[in-house]
């Protein structure tokens, strides 16, 4: 076949499919986070061990997070985040929703895969598409992605994290998950069970962010853009950032990737990874644009003490 | 503005539709024809010119997703411009790298399966797409259809720059095998 007619046809493929990278493409880079699957199944086995329901109750939330963020901060985990509890089954397997925390312009959703059968699922199990809701949330974008649960090997969780321009609380989300299969390095993926799994559920989690003028704070990227930012939304989950872009070059992707970081009071600095967009304005003098990221860990109000944007710093007095 | 007012802008011959589709989209289609040509001065014009094709096919087209509209056109423009410049030379651009990838699996000869609608091909492409996992078919698109670095590709995918190469060349192969298997003949 000849090369150039395969790029031709290449170019005309459907538009889902391209928007999909295009979004994606958009987005700050998104590293993979290390695992907490040991933290996780620590936390699992000691509300085995407890054993007391009235006690599981009130540390429910944050042991189904727990594949999301260990045993980080569960006091604060338990406040925002809730339990979903929504769960679909197809060919022996049950996808469930676990539970969800976010803010308003981040979330999370922990999901739990069992076999109905008990056996222990397939190694590197993972479904052939994702589907992630319709629903209109601006732009943003997310991420999908597989933790074992190394107590129950007929047990594995997917988290589901989205940061984005626009408001969630209280919209509604649904999810569709296409066939479970093995990833083949060199030939067809091998099918394990038919989907699709199909979950909705809303986003009725307590919004436990502060809103700050930023008064245009000006900042400097490395590559020399002029930014100047409007306002932060900020909550013991992630944060969202409005600004302006002056003089935008054309032909470039302005990107705040790697420009984002949380300093604590005690020193610690988290390097955000979020997502970006941005639209020119005003004949393309300008472009507005905003910036969504979640931590990696739940942070207090109370140990925050700056953000630095291009290492800018703008200190955060922040109480609970 | 949102992609429906803008697309209504069009339907109602408002030359505003140029304005705002140049306002929303120019960052992201100068990206998609920079990727392709190297002259800053051709992909500034074959963006313009994707405005003016988007003006005369809409209407009567309603697209689905503008954005992913708008891109295919710069995309087409962009490489007709680079290869009425480059017959017999492909170098330099990520277009030619990905071209050259490409030819490694799928030869870059004249054979009888031209022949072949180009329907029929996409449609098989669009099927073989839709079978592999999300993070793969992102990054072949984002390699193939808007010829990022592969850098900038395995960032934007999470991966390493070896891993994302190593599933790119995976991914070929299994492209070519899946083609062959509908009676393509590569």
């Amino acid at each position: 076949m000849n090369t150039d007619k395969l790029i031709h046809n290449l170019g005309n493929i459907d538009e889902d499919l391209i928007a999909e990278a295009a979004e994606l493409r958009t987005r700050q880079k998104r590293r993979p986070r290390l695992p907490r699957w040991a933290a996780a199944a620590a936390c699992l086995v000691l509300v085995m061990s407890l054993a007391v329901t009235a006690e599981a109750s009130t540390g429910a939330v944050s042991n189904l997070l727990a594949p999301l963020f260990g045993c980080a901060q569960t006091e604060i985990v338990d406040s925002i985040g809730i339990p979903v509890g929504a769960s679909v089954s197809a060919d022996g397997y049950t996808l469930t929703a676990e539970a969800i925390i976010g803010d308003r312009y981040n979330f999370a959703v922990v999901y739990s895969l069992t076999r109905d059968d008990g056996q222990p699922i397939a190694e590197n199990a993972h479904f052939a598409t994702w589907d992630p809701s319709k629903s209109r949330h601006g732009s943003g974008g997310g991420s999908l992605r597989t933790v074992p649960d190394e107590e129950d090997p007929s047990r594995m969780y997917f988290i589901e994290e989205w940061s984005v321009s626009g408001s969630v609380i209280g919209r509604q989300m649904s999810v569709t998950m296409g066939d479970l299969v093995i990833y083949a390095p060199d030939g067809e993926d091998i099918p394990l069970a038919s989907g699709p799994w199909e979950l909705t559920y809303t986003l009725r989690y307590e919004d436990s962010g502060k809103t700050l003028p930023l008064w245009n704070l000006p900042v400097t990227h490395p590559d020399g853009t002029q930014y100047k930012f409007k306002k932060l939304d900020i909550s013991p989950v992630g944060l969202h950032l409005d600004f302006t872009i002056l003089d935008p070059v054309w032909g470039t992707v302005h990107t705040l990737h790697e420009q984002v970081i949380l300093r604590l009071k005690d020193g610690t600095e988290l390097l955000l990874e979020g997502n970006g967009s941005y639209h020119h304005k005003g004949g393309g003098k300008t472009a507005k644009g905003s910036y969504s990221a979640m931590y990696g860990i739940p942070v207090p109000f109370e140990d925050m003490e700056a953000l630095i944007i291009c290492g800018t710093v703008y200190p955060l007095e922040l109480t609970e | 503005m949102e992609d429906s007012e803008i697309i209504a802008l069009y339907w109602e011959r408002n030359e505003e539709a140029i304005t705002e589709t140049s306002a929303k989209y120019e960052a992201y289609l100068s990206k998609v024809a920079s990727n392709i040509l190297d002259d800053p001065e051709d992909s500034r014009e074959c963006v313009s010119d994707t405005y003016w094709k988007a003006w005369n096919s809409i209407p009567p087209h309603r697209p689905g997703n503008l954005s992913a509209f708008l891109a295919k056109i710069t995309r087409e423009l962009s490489i007709d411009v680079f290869r009425r410049q480059n017959s017999g030379k492909r170098q330099g651009s990520q277009y030619a790298l990905s071209l050259s990838e490409l030819g490694d699996s799928f030869g870059s000869g004249v054979t009888p399966e031209e022949q072949l609608e180009s329907r029929e091909l996409t449609q098989a492409i669009n099927r073989f797409l839709r079978t592999l996992p999300k993070d793969t078919r992102n990054l072949f698109l984002g390699r193939y259809f808007f010829f990022d670095s592969l850098k900038d590709a395995a960032a934007y995918c999470g991966m390493t720059e070896a891993g994302a190469k190593s599933l790119l060349h995976r991914t070929r192969k299994r492209l070519k095998a899946y083609l062959e298997k509908e009676g393509f003949t590569l």
